[in-house]
């Protein structure tokens, strides 16, 4: 209930439309059930009494009813529809503009499709109760209770007798649907069941056929086909005995009317007339009485909706301006953690354990660590993407949650393992952080990132549209879209979160090249695997179950043979001698040879959709 | 500034009927054809029923105005009762079965498809994309599921009751049964007008909606980004206006859907008055009884419900014409690859294999060029080479995904394609680069190949390959579901589960892509030990990435341009200072500089 009026309270500002649309919705039902009290007289007073001019003013009467209600049953529904239409569009602004100032935190444990479905089908419910079920419980219960007052006030006992059926009707449209809800849920589950199946059998069609699990999969398939089949017979066997069973009882009430009425007519007890306006009258009534039936559901659906939409737009905004926060002006780059604790999920802080450390301005910092150590929640917490537990994040001894958001974070870069472009040009995707970006200064960005010269190489240049309905970049390109965009930022602080990961070796030179010009002159966060670039860096901090084990240079770290980075070296060395050994006896590297990253070639041995493991 | 671009794929909309295509539809129903009698005959009891009752009451009003006999009204109430629960029972045979049917060959079709499906080489799926197929055995079947437990029948019943109506007052009275046929014409006039302009402004609400949900679902992909950039304002307002466009579009849409009714109801009712008007007269002159007048009145009623339901059911047919063609073209691929009708099943193998003067390509391009590889039971090949070189291509033709142009690839001296792919695929094992696994639990999936594999062999399996402590610790162990969120697996883990899913198997021979993605350097160590327990005892062939895969080969086959350029052991290939030592030096120098490099 409280659902329901909270939904409702979304008409508020089309007041106005509201009172039209019921204003209309009455005046066209009192015309509409006009309509065959006129016709009685006609057949009375016209037809049998052989009136030539009543005939006649009733047949005008009729048009002009008709005419008027027509008019104002379009009013009536039109005016549903614009409300329909504009409480949809409000809810859907508001999703949109929650989605964008809600924490990570959320979005790492929501589910992409589910959050879809919230913007997309249960608004559709509620559109659909605003325009429908709404109109026709009024409706409805409008045309029963004039019905009922005028058939019983025309002749008392007929009136009993059209209405005899009536209350057995309602209960058992609106016990069906009731019912049948469960069914139908049961069915559309099944449906996802059947469709994940499917999805997973074209997406995974390389494992299943390299397997040879083809016969398999398909009997597999045909069993939750069956289910869904079963199912949906389930929904049919009470969905069919139901619809004709409504017809037939209004059809028994009409049965009454015309025997009991045509006895009455024959005693003298009734005008033809009457007979004829009872016999539409009691027609009439199955219409609205079915509408309960779906009134219901209409109902249910839209509440279930309302409750899964509400639930996002009441989540917290845990991240936001606090209420003094201030504008920070020029970043010089001082970042520093201070007895930071922090966890995924709140109330735990089981990433990081008071961890401390500080970065000046132009200093490398790497962190290493295997898998889960703590490096990847080191780096989000210093644009705020998560709150710290305990301690504090400073940047130039500010702490990050006494500055607005988008002071803070409009000077930060980051270039993440997997870069996510949108579906624009290539020059929209490189300005994205600041889309006010002169063409100059998008190529200067492009060029310094490496990316200007297979920019060119496409069709159309920098305005050529990329993802899914556009041009398909690898991995490589990406990722030098994804530097070029943190570069025309400008960032004083640049995160790098294994940003070489996903690209194949051919491509990671040019991407190296690139990460260094970006990263010069900043304060700069790498997450590496491997140990050569980490030999750059100023400082070196080693994670191990979200604590920092060790810290220092290259060098210093290499001293403690004990240590994890020793270990990590160890491991890695075996490999380089092997390489260095190699050329070494050969007298140095050959010539670069030019032109390496074709992306040419024969379709890869590879699986569309696959998710790399989240976040590391 | 930046909108996400959204192609909108309109509906085509061609003919309502295209006879091939329904003949080859109405087939799908061919097993079925008792039950569609069933329902046909079921059909026009119900519509002769229903067309009874409006008759009765004429009936009725007539005994009581002439002959005024008691006896005769009860006799016609008794008559509408039975009527009434005859049309009940003919309308629930006809809803069942109709529905059953409609279920009955969605489920054939879907099944056909799938099984199809299976038969399609992996390219079909490559070349249309996973979200085509998917829409082609969901969507268009869907729209084949209306048809058949909707369409079909209801224009046999709408007709029906058309000419019904048409008929019994052209006997009753055919002037005055002429004069409301006059409404038709009109109705006819004002469906199609109505149809031509609402169809477009649908088609722009449609279009609209398209790009807002195209809108939201990037940014709720790539919130992480949009919030990085702090790109919140600029999105908002970008938002707004897109789904301002809608609003407009949906608003526009109202009106016509909004016009639609009123004016049905008004021509109803206007018909109703003109019925009156002349019938009335003619009632005066006793040309028409007051029965008939009454039967006239309920009838023009229903004469507008099935015009305007055959109106929607010529759009059904033709998106069903459409669907229908998509799903047949489906089921009309030929397989690229199939077992040939003699096709025997593979002997259980050594594992020697020969590739004797293959060619190979895809379209007119040749992509492999005359090679020759003969491999000896038990020997690991690593295939090194640019991508674009030919290597994935080598693994493709071994597990005939596809077929050589010429030459032939022979396992123990049986050429592949002369034994069935089944007993091919299940002696050889593959580990791919992008490990794709399941929707299910970590048991499951190493699983996949054997399912019926004790708890024991799996776990060996997964000991076997070092996984085996990961899993165990996960919350639910062995029975942990992998999905979209369910556990976040790395890279690594992925692939170390996917060994132990080959190793499973337990193939002779045993093909595999290795990951260039970078992986921690503990799980990267844990791949390498258990590579080499997976590589023991079977033929191998790797497209390799890392040095010590290279190292460890008894051959490195060097591959340029569809070519094999190379082939020897590592020591040879460097003392030889060709190709291979290109490359190998190149490697070397980027990891010598790279940040996170692989070798």
């Amino acid at each position: 209930m409280k659902t329901l009026i909270r939904i409702l309270g979304y008409l508020k500002p089309y007041r106005t439309w509201l009172i039209t649309v019921y204003a209309a919705l009455f005046i066209a039902l009192g015309l509409q059930l006009s309509i065959p009290a006129v016709l009685g007289r006609a057949i009375d007073h016209g037809v049998i009494a052989r009136d030539m001019s009543y005939l006649g003013k009733a047949t005008l009467a009729i048009v002009g009813l008709a005419t008027l209600q027509a008019l104002f049953t379009f009013i009536r529904t039109y005016g549903t529809n614009v409300l329909a239409e504009r409480v949809g569009n409000d809810l859907r602004n508001e999703l949109y503009e929650t989605f964008q100032e809600l924490p990570f935190r959320f979005f790492d444990q929501a589910q992409s499709g589910q959050l879809m479905a919230r913007a997309t089908d249960d608004i559709n419910n509620i559109r659909g109760m605003l325009m429908f079920a709404l109109r026709a419980i009024v409706q409805a219960i409008g045309m029963l209770i004039i019905i009922a007052v005028i058939v019983l006030m025309t002749n008392f006992w007929l009136g009993v007798v059209a209405l005899s059926t009536t209350p057995l009707l309602i209960w058992w449209s609106i016990h069906f649907s009731i019912t049948i809800r469960p069914v139908f849920l049961k069915i559309q589950q099944q449906f996802g069941v059947m469709t994940s199946a499917l999805q997973e059998n074209v997406a995974g069609g390389r494992v299943v056929r390299a397997f040879a699990q083809e016969k398999e999969e398909a009997d597999r398939f045909e069993a939750e086909l069956d289910e869904l089949f079963e199912r949906n017979l389930r929904a049919t066997r009470q969905w069919s005995v139901s619809y004709p069973m409504t017809l037939a009882l209004n059809a028994l009430s009409v049965a009454g009317v015309i025997w009991v009425g045509g006895w009455m007519v024959l005693t003298g007890r009734l005008s033809f007339g009457t007979l004829v306006q009872f016999e539409r009258y009691t027609s009439m009534l199955q219409e609205p009485i079915r509408w309960l039936g779906f009134v219901v559901n209409r109902m249910a659906r839209a509440i279930a909706s309302g409750d899964r939409i509400f639930e996002i737009l009441d989540t917290k905004r845990s991240i936001k301006d606090a209420p003094d926060a201030t504008t920070m002006p020029d970043m010089r780059g001082v970042v520093e953690f201070h007895d930071v604790s922090f966890g995924y999920a709140k109330g735990k802080a089981d990433a990081l354990h008071h961890v401390s450390f500080q970065a000046r301005p132009g200093q490398i910092t790497a962190l290493v660590g295997p898998t889960g150590s703590g490096k990847s929640s080191v780096v989000s917490l210093i644009p705020r993407f998560y709150d710290v537990a305990e301690g504090q994040v400073t940047i130039d001894g500010r702490d990050v949650r006494s500055i607005t958001l988008s002071s803070l974070r409009s000077q930060i870069g980051i270039v993440m393992q997997e870069s996510f472009l949108f579906s624009m040009t290539v020059r929209e995707n490189i300005a994205y952080g600041r889309p006010g970006a002169s063409f100059e200064e998008v190529v200067a960005a492009a060029k310094a990132a490496r990316a200007h010269d297979f920019i060119l190489r496409m069709s159309e240049g920098y305005d050529t549209v990329i993802g899914e309905r556009g041009v398909t970049l690898s991995g490589g390109q990406k990722q030098r879209l994804a530097i070029a965009r943190a570069l025309l930022v400008d960032p004083k602080v640049l995160i790098l979160d294994d940003a070489t990961a996903s690209v194949d070796s051919e491509t990671e030179h040019d991407i190296q090249q690139a990460l260094r010009t970006l990263m010069h002159g900043r304060t700069s966060f790498v997450i590496a695997q491997r140990l050569t670039t980490v030999r750059d860096a100023d400082q070196v901090l080693v994670f191990e179950n979200g604590e920092i084990t060790q810290r220092g240079t290259h060098d210093e770290l290499l001293t403690d043979s004990d240590g994890f980075y020793y270990e990590l070296y160890s491991m890695q060395r075996q490999d380089q001698d092997d390489a260095s050994r190699a050329v070494v006896n050969e007298g140095g590297p050959p010539p670069l040879e030019e032109e390496r990253d074709r992306e040419l070639g024969e379709p890869a041995i590879s699986v569309p959709f696959t998710r790399a493991g989240g976040a590391s | 500034m930046g909108q996400i671009r959204v192609q909108v794929d309109d509906e085509i909309l061609g003919k309502a009927y295209d006879s091939r295509i329904a003949s080859r539809l109405l087939g799908f129903l061919k097993p079925y054809r008792s039950r569609l009698l069933f329902t046909t005959a079921m059909v026009i009891i119900g519509t002769i029923a229903d067309l009874m009752l409006p008759k009765y009451f004429s009936m009725v009003v007539d005994e009581v105005r002439q002959e005024q006999r008691m006896s005769m009204v009860n006799l016609i109430g008794i008559a509408f009762v039975i009527t009434v629960i005859i049309r009940f029972f003919a309308n629930w045979g006809q809803y069942y079965t109709t529905q059953w049917l409609g279920g009955r060959v969605v489920f054939d079709i879907r099944n056909r498809m799938f099984r199809h499906l299976q038969n399609l080489s992996i390219g079909y799926i490559d070349k249309r994309g996973v979200g085509t197929v998917m829409t082609r055995i969901q969507n268009d079947v869907a729209v084949i599921q209306e048809l058949f437990s909707e369409t079909v029948i209801g224009i046999i019943s709408n007709v029906l009751v058309l000419v019904g109506i048409i008929v019994i007052m052209l006997i009753t009275n055919w002037k005055l049964a002429l004069l409301s046929f006059l409404v038709l014409p009109i109705m006819t006039l004002v469906m199609t007008y109505w149809q031509k302009y609402a169809k477009a402004a649908y088609r722009m609400t449609r279009r609209t909606l398209s790009i807002v949900n195209a809108n939201l679902a990037e940014s709720i992909a790539g919130m992480r980004v949009v919030q990085a950039y702090t790109r919140e304002p600029t999105n908002m307002k970008a938002f707004r206006k897109i789904n301002g466009d809608n609003l407009d579009a949906a608003i526009e849409a109202a009106k016509y859907s909004s016009m639609l009714f009123p004016t049905v109801s008004f021509l109803s009712s206007a018909s109703t008055a003109m019925i009156v008007y002349f019938g009335g007269q003619l009632v005066f002159n006793e040309a028409l009884s007051l029965g008939e007048l009454v039967l006239f009145i309920a009838f023009i009623d229903r004469f507008f419900a099935p015009i305007r339901e055959l109106s929607q059911q010529y759009s059904t047919m033709q998106s069903a014409m459409v669907a229908g063609e998509r799903i047949f073209e489906v089921l009309d691929v030929e397989p690229e690859v199939q077992d040939k009708p003699d096709a025997y099943e593979l002997p259980e193998i050594e594992g020697k294999v020969d590739y004797n003067n293959v060619t190979f390509g895809y379209g007119n391009t040749e992509i492999l060029h005359d090679i020759d590889l003969h491999v000896k039971p038990g020997e690991t090949i690593a295939f090194v080479g640019e991508t674009g070189a030919g290597k994935s291509s080598m693994i493709n033709l071994l597990m005939r995904f596809s077929d050589v142009w010429s030459g032939s690839i022979t396992i123990d001296g049986h050429d592949i394609r002369d034994v069935t792919q089944e007993s091919l695929r299940s002696q050889l094992g593959i580990v791919l680069q992008d490990t794709f696994l399941f929707g299910s639990t970590i048991r499951q999936n190493i699983a996949y190949a054997r399912s019926h594999a004790t708890s024991q062999e799996i776990e060996q399996a997964a000991r076997d390959v070092g996984v085996h402590e990961f899993i165990e610790k996960l919350p639910d162990g062995y029975d942990t579901e992998v999905q979209e969120r369910g556990v976040s697996l790395s890279i690594g883990q992925r692939q170390l589960i996917s060994f132990a899913r080959a190793l499973l198997a337990d193939p002779k021979i045993l093909i595999l892509d290795e990951a260039t993605s970078s992986i921690d350097t503990q799980t990267e160590h844990l791949i390498q030990q258990a590579l080499k327990r997976v590589l023991v005892g079977r033929t191998s062939f790797v497209i390799a990435h890392r040095l010590s895969t290279i190292r460890e080969a008894d051959k490195v086959v060097v591959m340029d341009e569809g070519r094999i350029v190379e082939m020897g052991t590592h020591d040879e290939l460097i003392a030889a200072k060709g190709m291979y030592y290109n490359l190998y030096t190149m490697q070397w120098r980027s990891q010598g500089t790279a940040a996170g490099s692989e070798e």
